[in-house]
């Protein structure tokens, strides 16, 4: 059959041209809106979890299980996990733990609480951050491990961490890695400014910073991420001046505008109108290079953060030294916790007297923390007798020289303060980073970004039933 | 935008004498037309660049040394290298390659087909409520996937497609954008004659369908092909919502989740690994439009040539 071609072809002529350009519109439109919206969600999904704890993309593990081993899934991304699951399926021939890589933080809660809605394909045990256990608590979605003899471990945790997993006698999720906070601090660069003892008081500190940006104006003595919220809140914690009070129920306190989370901010922000803190967001290649040239000569850091730094530095890779966190009164030792992670039982699991053993032996024995302070994994322990273990303490690091930061960082551990998650972490970081973008912009005060962001988070809260007390 | 009008005003231009300067432009407006052309070709084409750069160095380097050059001893074959490696699961790289292949081609030619058939069938075929379904599959577009997030993945759950390749593949057979081309593409270049021509013949409507407006709409299917492979390839939120076995992972998901591990920092050294997991990503996306550029560009000038 052939039909002539030619016949149809110049009447047609005049529409193909209008079409096609709506083909070539039409396509360009789809080609950039796709790329659009998966930039904005990878970024914000991104955001939140770079700002917790240390991560990574464990793999499934293919564990060789015997046949009658009950077996329970786990969802977990810190690197170096599935080495530790390996551990214990080796050690624990009637269980058999599957690990998978369900996404890190965020990405992962929200695949959590959906599972949890649908009815099924939620894991047995979730990797969850101690900030965001509180909100699954209060979605009783949580299985209660001290009706599984969890209340043993106790005595082998950081107070902190125990106290973070805790409602009264309810405990709802094992701790694993904790992120004290410490100084750790240019040696070279702050004796050369005459600053031969790190500062104790942030009193000190500040006048610490006047010397060394008087010596030198390019230099700010240490960042300050307005828009970390992780980072902020330990240091707010560490201050004494942590936001939030929250013991379980729908009463929730929330104070950004109080005289000390007030004195905070101020203290923050005269650093800043100084120059005397930079405010490069944290983990970025500006944070990095401003340590490596001395724009920065400190890092507040939490204690996972010196191994990830000395990573990306060259320069001044054996001139970092750690000391205590500088204190708002002198002689004291409190340090906040940025960070840090734990296993919890996720109700509806039929194997929950399984599950709390698992969870029990990976935050709290010395073969798993063998294998979580090892080279690959990297945590740092929430668990008492590796904090004082000897040899721990001792390890050097290159960016540290022959100084043994993990000494001060196990110290630290131990004195991180109260801290009361609310069950609207989710909300709140969301939230954080427009409202306390303008601090880095210099457009407004951290003093005016609690303000607004205290309002913003009483309506979020009060919107979702909890009865809010506000700052006094 | 500047493509389309550089387009509609190249297939006016089609059948008359082009003059030296080109649609009687003069030349000091092509210099800057041309200027601002290179701008976006920088604008788009920097961060590649970066990419490729970034790839040959270490962390340090990465973070220390300008970026639109090399720094450092060149670790492309190291870095490539670490992507196969197990480092704790970042090998699994070359895992979330195959799975993006995976759902890219069978989720596109898919797409491609459906398109075909409903843009054949919205073009061709006068039936009751025809326009109403034609906008109910436009109003679609205008649903954001994150709306639907949580209902989609109850939903999911419910008829067992989480966890399954086939719940990234099935949905990503569905291309609105897709089937609104092909009608386009379908209502220009097969003519209704031709139809009636062949009907009067005895062909059956199979027939026509595969035999004539099939080949006539072949650039418009490639462009579909491509449009779509780059979609799915991109996609990020659906692959993110419906599996948590990082087994199943495209490179989007998986890129992301090596992103989070390596912002923080653990003791393998990542940010490395990652731009080069980036720059592998990209790779073939760049390599799969030089090859269909001819039919996606004839897809698109067809009009101006024949008309």
């Amino acid at each position: 059959m052939n039909v002539p071609n030619t016949r149809a072809v110049g009447r047609v002529g005049a529409r193909r041209t209008s079409a096609l350009a709506a083909i070539a519109a039409a396509s360009v439109l789809a080609l950039s809106a796709c790329s659009g919206s998966n930039d904005d969600t990878a970024s914000s999904a991104g955001s939140d979890a770079a700002k917790s704890s240390p991560t990574s993309t464990a793999s499934s593990t293919t564990a060789s299980c015997s046949a009658g081993a009950t077996k329970l899934t786990f969802w977990g991304w810190p690197t170096g996990y599935d080495l530790a699951v390996d551990k214990f399926n080796q050690t624990h021939p009637d269980i058999c733990v599957d690990l998978e890589n369900a996404g890190a933080a965020g990405d992962e809660y929200t695949k959590l609480s959906d599972t949890i809605k649908a009815g099924s394909g939620a894991p047995d045990i979730a990797t969850i951050e101690y900030f965001e256990l509180p909100s699954f608590e209060v979605s009783n979605s949580l299985v209660d491990l001290s009706d599984y003899g969890i209340d043993s471990a106790k005595s082998n945790e950081a107070s902190i961490a125990w106290q973070q997993v805790s409602q009264g006698s309810h405990v709802y999720a094992m701790p694993v890695d904790l992120g004290p906070m410490a100084l750790f601090y240019n040696q070279k660069q702050l004796t050369a400014a005459g600053i031969t003892q790190p500062p104790a008081t942030w009193t000190d500190f500040a006048a610490a910073a006047d010397k060394l940006h008087a010596k030198d104006p390019k230099a700010a003595i240490t960042n300050f991420d307005p828009e970390s919220p992780q980072d902020v809140l330990a240091l707010m914690q560490q201050y004494g001046a942590f936001p939030f009070t929250y013991s379980g129920g729908s009463k929730l306190g929330i104070s950004f505008t109080g005289e000390k989370q007030l004195a905070f901010a101020k203290y923050w922000q005269d650093l800043i109108d100084k120059k005397e803190a930079t405010t490069a967001a944290d983990f970025s290649p500006q944070q990095w290079s401003n340590f490596d040239s001395g724009a920065t000569a400190s890092r507040l850091s939490p204690a996972w953060g010196p191994v990830g730094m000395q990573l990306s530095i060259k320069k001044t890779i054996g001139d970092w030294r750690t000391a205590s966190l500088p204190q708002v009164t002198a002689g004291s030792n409190a340090s906040g916790s940025w960070g840090g992670s734990t296993l919890a039982v996720v109700k509806g699991t039929p194997h929950a007297k399984e599950a709390a053993e698992f969870v029990k032996w990976f935050g709290g024995s010395d073969d798993a923390w063998q294998i979580l302070s090892g080279d690959v994994a990297g945590a740092f322990p929430a668990y008492v007798p590796l904090l004082n273990d000897k040899t721990f303490q001792s390890k050097t690091l290159p960016i540290t020289g022959d100084s043994t930061p993990n000494a001060v960082f196990a110290t630290a551990a131990q004195h991180v303060q109260a801290a009361e998650w609310p069950p609207i972490m989710t909300a709140a970081l969301t939230q954080w980073t427009s409202t306390f973008a303008g601090v880095t912009k210099g457009t407004e005060t951290l003093q005016e970004a609690f303000t607004e962001f205290q309002s913003q988070l009483t309506k979020y809260a009060t919107s979702q039933g909890f009865t809010v007390s506000g700052s006094n | 935008m500047t493509r389309t009008s550089a387009r509609g005003a190249k297939a006016k231009a089609g059948s008359d004498q082009v003059s030296p300067h080109l649609y009687g432009l003069r030349r000091s407006t092509t210099v800057v037309l041309n200027l601002i052309a290179v701008g976006f070709a920088a604008f788009v084409l920097g961060p590649l660049v970066w990419l490729f750069f970034s790839a040959t160095k270490s962390q340090a380097e990465i973070y220390d040394s300008f970026g639109f050059w090399f720094a450092g001893p060149f670790r492309l074959w190291h870095n490539l290298s670490a992507l196969g490696q197990n480092v704790s699961g970042t090998g699994i790289f070359v895992h979330w390659l195959g799975n993006t292949l995976l759902y890219a081609i069978g989720g596109a030619v898919g797409a491609t087909i459906l398109s075909a058939l409903a843009g054949y069938g919205f073009s061709r075929y006068s039936f009751r409520g025809a326009n109403t379904m034609f906008l109910l599959v436009m109003a679609t577009l205008l649903v954001p996937l994150t709306a639907i997030a949580l209902p989609l993945f109850l939903f999911y759950s419910k008829v067992g497609l989480v966890n399954s390749v086939w719940g990234m593949i099935l949905p990503s057979m569905v291309s609105p954008i897709g089937i609104y081309l092909m009608r386009t593409f379908i209502d220009a270049s097969v003519p209704k004659e031709l139809i009636e021509a062949a009907r009067l013949d005895g062909a059956s409507e199979l027939w026509i369908f595969w035999r004539i407006a099939l080949p006539l709409a072949f650039p418009g299917l490639m462009t579909v092909l491509l449009i779509s492979i780059v979609a799915i390839w991109n996609n990020y939120f659906l692959p993110l919502i419906i599996f948590s076995k990082a087994s199943l992972y495209p490179l989007t998901v998986g890129l992301s989740a090596l992103s989070q591990a390596a912002e923080t920092g653990t003791k393998a050294e990542l940010v490395p690994v990652l731009i080069t997991g980036g720059l592998v990503t990209v790779v073939p996306l760049i390599l799969l439009f030089l090859v269909l550029e001819r039919y996606f560009r004839g897809g698109m000038l067809q009009g101006s040539v024949t008309g």
